[in-house]
């Protein structure tokens, strides 16, 4: 007896990682102005941070996952400071820096290849297509057995969401982060240091999303690529929540992830095997109408309802069958 | 008869005269265009 | 000694044709894509797909027109209509039309003709489709939805067998077939003399009152706009032209391999490699665009003939390294010449009289934010020490 099929657990997963990786690209793009198109990468190498927690030093992989969140903020301030604050003190526009990210992205998902064309090589490990599931803990719960990893991604997604909501609203930094996103030098002027509030801002995206990339391998395959195929499904999540909202951001992730793997499942059954490989085409096709119909994804069309003067008239309503 | 040869060297030939033409189009407008700019700083 | 003499000299011969097929075509694409972003801002992340229209029109079009015509002429043609068939009977269908076609050289001829005619308007309706959705928007939305749609197109190309073949492939019958020689020779001489017919077109649009548009457009579009053209339909038309210059370029190596796969046309080979051509050389006018074509291909070919030697240095498979070395040299270029080797100048348009206009500032700095024009000119002369010195205040 189960009475969740496997199918939404998978889903379920795969969605809180397309999450946890929306609420980095939301945020970098909140503070840096720019889509930063390295995010996937991030995530790749996580894939391989928990491929060598269990591989080569044969622990179980939730002890990688501190390691995997420290290794992708080190990488985040890393690139923040080599490349993007470079360019960005020498004037650089919109363009410019979204091509070095482009750069960047290309540069680094080569390191994952080398890693694992060296571990091949000297260790003899199987580093291009690995899975970790055997490695995870099952607990039994009303007569059906769970892989860990199903609630676990939850609970981190939902700790996320919780700890940067009370960062971002509670504590003075978080308040500062959000004030240096709206307006850089109005902050500057007010004594906040934008230096250190870009590199924690790059710090927690890069963590967030290596994170995300260390449960990976758990549930999906591995592989050198595994990281850069993430980013169109991130994109398409953060683009429908809206680029400038964090709650869109767990909305959009959520929504692109649960449908991407059950529209796929649904179509594979209804109309026969080769829609699998169509399965990319999902959060493309999400990009392309978000686009063509609300760009500013569900955070626009929630302010344009806001600002309409939606929420009079629905309490209005409300307000109108409670007295009746 | 043997073409190849022949078409050999007309390819060689283009790929000599490609460059040499955009070059000499190249420098061709910006001596134009300075001798245009001395007159109008002249002209000031 | 005279056979080895022979066989370098076939080598030669075959590396020197490689490299100029190569050039060729690269420097229409960096011609292209100079066109569109060098002149009118349009980043155009999606010229993959482009080129790859191109290689579909001759595989799923062409030669669906050249197997009917064999059919017709009841030479004994294998039947084509299901994907099986398609896959399975293309290469006796493929043989017998290039001997076909052998011996009918003015349909031959007409056939190329006709084919880098349809790839053109191919080429033209896909850049109308890539634009649709986000032409309008600003220049991060674009270049995320060019990359989806180049991403998504490439997908479809892998899948469905109709096309090309899916993802084995498929050959193309040789509609040069009936030149007594080198089938690569003659389309390399094709393929130069379309460059040198695409450089004089581009530079007639470019040093022409249109060209002086589409650089009004890139650097304020909102003055552009204010005085009555249509900003949104500029953007739109230079793609799609662009487009179909490069889906020109998809047809002619489709002739030249004479085969047609969607893995000819990765994103990395046809966009990557033209933007790192375009920006080493210097976005803006064609000279630059020509030496950094030049450079980068004499670069790959090197790597490519001295790998042996690079893997005993490099520890990691060559390919790897050439995509850090495509990475570091993007990097690189924009930190530290972002106007690359030959910076830009202002349109030469005869018939303008250049006394009555205002004089304007030519020094152009790629780095400076569009959305901004009054910061142009400050940084650049900070850096490079001269000109107009700002004091701090």
């Amino acid at each position: 007896m189960s009475f969740i099929p496997v199918i939404w657990m998978s889903a379920i997963v795969y969605a809180s990682m397309i999450t946890i990786l929306s609420i980095g690209f939301t945020l970098t793009h909140m503070t840096a102005k720019i889509p930063n198109f390295a995010h996937g990468t991030y995530a790749g190498f996580g894939v391989y941070v928990s491929f060598m927690c269990v591989r080569y030093f044969e622990m179980s992989p939730y002890y990688g996952f501190p390691a995997a969140f420290l290794f992708g903020g080190l990488m985040g301030i890393f690139l923040y400071r080599i490349v993007v604050s470079t360019l960005r003190r020498m004037g650089g526009g919109a363009i410019v820096l979204t091509i070095s990210t482009i750069a960047i992205q290309i540069f680094m998902a080569q390191f994952q290849h080398i890693f694992a064309y060296l571990t091949r090589e000297t260790y003899g490990l199987m580093s291009y297509g690995f899975l970790l599931k055997k490695n995870d803990f099952t607990f039994e719960f009303l007569g059906q057995s769970f892989q860990g990893i199903f609630p676990i991604s939850l609970f981190l997604v939902i700790g996320i969401v919780i700890s940067l909501r009370w960062m971002l609203t509670k504590t003075k930094f978080g308040i500062a982060m959000k004030a240096s996103a709206e307006d850089p030098e109005l902050s500057a002027v007010l004594g906040i240091n934008i230096e250190k509030v870009q590199v924690a801002s790059w710090f927690i995206t890069g963590g967030m999303a290596c994170l995300a990339g260390a449960f990976l391998p758990m549930w999906f395959m591995g592989s050198p690529g595994a990281g850069a195929r993430l980013l169109t499904s991130c994109m398409a999540g953060s683009l429908l929540g809206g680029l400038g909202n964090i709650y869109g951001a767990i909305i959009g992730g959520f929504t692109i992830g649960v449908s991407e793997i059950i529209f796929t499942a649904q179509g594979m059954k209804l109309l026969g095997l080769w829609v699998g490989e169509y399965r990319p085409l999902i959060p493309m096709i999400a990009t392309i109408a978000i686009l063509l119909v609300e760009p500013s994804g569900v955070t626009g069309w929630w302010a344009r309802w806001r600002v309409g003067g939606g929420y009079e008239r629905l309490m209005a309503r409300l307000g109108r069958s409670k007295e009746e | 008869m043997d073409w190849d040869p022949i078409l050999f060297w007309v390819m060689i030939i283009l790929w000599v005269i490609t460059p040499a033409f955009i070059f000499y189009e190249e420098i061709m407008e910006r001596r134009a265009l300075r001798k245009e700019r001395e007159e109008v700083v002249a002209q000031d | 000694m005279i056979e080895i003499a022979a066989s370098t000299a076939v080598v030669y011969q075959r590396i020197v044709i490689d490299i100029a097929m190569y050039f060729g075509l690269f420097v229409i694409v960096s011609m292209a894509l100079n066109f569109q972003y060098g002149n009118a801002g349009v980043p155009n992340m999606g010229c993959a797909v482009s080129a790859s229209i191109g290689g579909y029109t001759v595989s799923a079009l062409i030669t669906r027109i050249i197997y009917w015509v064999g059919t017709n002429a009841n030479i004994g043609m294998k039947p084509y209509a299901t994907d099986y068939d398609w896959n399975y009977n293309n290469q006796f269908n493929t043989y017998l039309m290039n001997d076909y076609i052998a011996e009918h050289a003015m349909f031959g001829m007409s056939m190329f003709i006709l084919s880098i005619a349809l790839g053109f308007v191919m080429g033209w309706f896909m850049g109308y489709i890539i634009s649709l959705p986000a032409i309008r928007l600003r220049a991060t939305y674009l270049i995320i939805t060019l990359i989806t749609m180049a991403d998504a197109a490439q997908i479809l190309g892998r899948n469905v067998v109709w096309i090309s073949g899916g993802t084995l492939g498929m050959w193309v019958p040789n509609v040069l077939s009936w030149y007594p020689g080198d089938r690569t020779i003659i389309t390399a001489v094709a393929t130069m003399l379309i460059g040198i017919i695409c450089y004089f077109i581009l530079r007639t649009m470019l040093n022409s009152p249109y060209g002086r548009l589409m650089r009004g457009v890139r650097e304020n579009d909102l003055t552009v706009q204010s005085v009555g053209k249509d900003v949104v339909a500029i953007r739109r038309n230079v793609l799609m032209f662009a487009s179909g210059i490069t889906a020109v370029v998809g047809v002619l190596i489709a002739y030249y391999y004479s085969y047609v796969i969607q893995s000819n046309f990765i994103r990395a080979t046809w966009t990557y490699w033209p933007w790192l051509m375009l920006m080493i050389g210097g976005a803006g006018n064609n000279a630059g665009t020509f030496i950094g074509c030049a450079l980068i291909i004499a670069m790959r070919r090197v790597i490519i003939v001295y790998k042996w030697a690079l893997e005993s240095f490099v520890w990691y498979p060559i390919v790897i390294f050439e995509q850090q070395l495509l990475a570091t040299l993007l990097l690189v270029v924009m930190v530290f010449r972002p106007d690359g080797l030959i910076p830009e100048k202002l349109l030469r348009i005869p018939g303008i009289d250049y006394r009555r206009l205002v004089h304007e500032e030519t020094e152009v700095d790629w780095r400076v934010d569009r959305i901004d024009p009054s910061k142009r000119g400050g940084i650049l002369s900070r850096i490079r020490g001269g000109g107009k010195k700002e004091e701090a205040e």
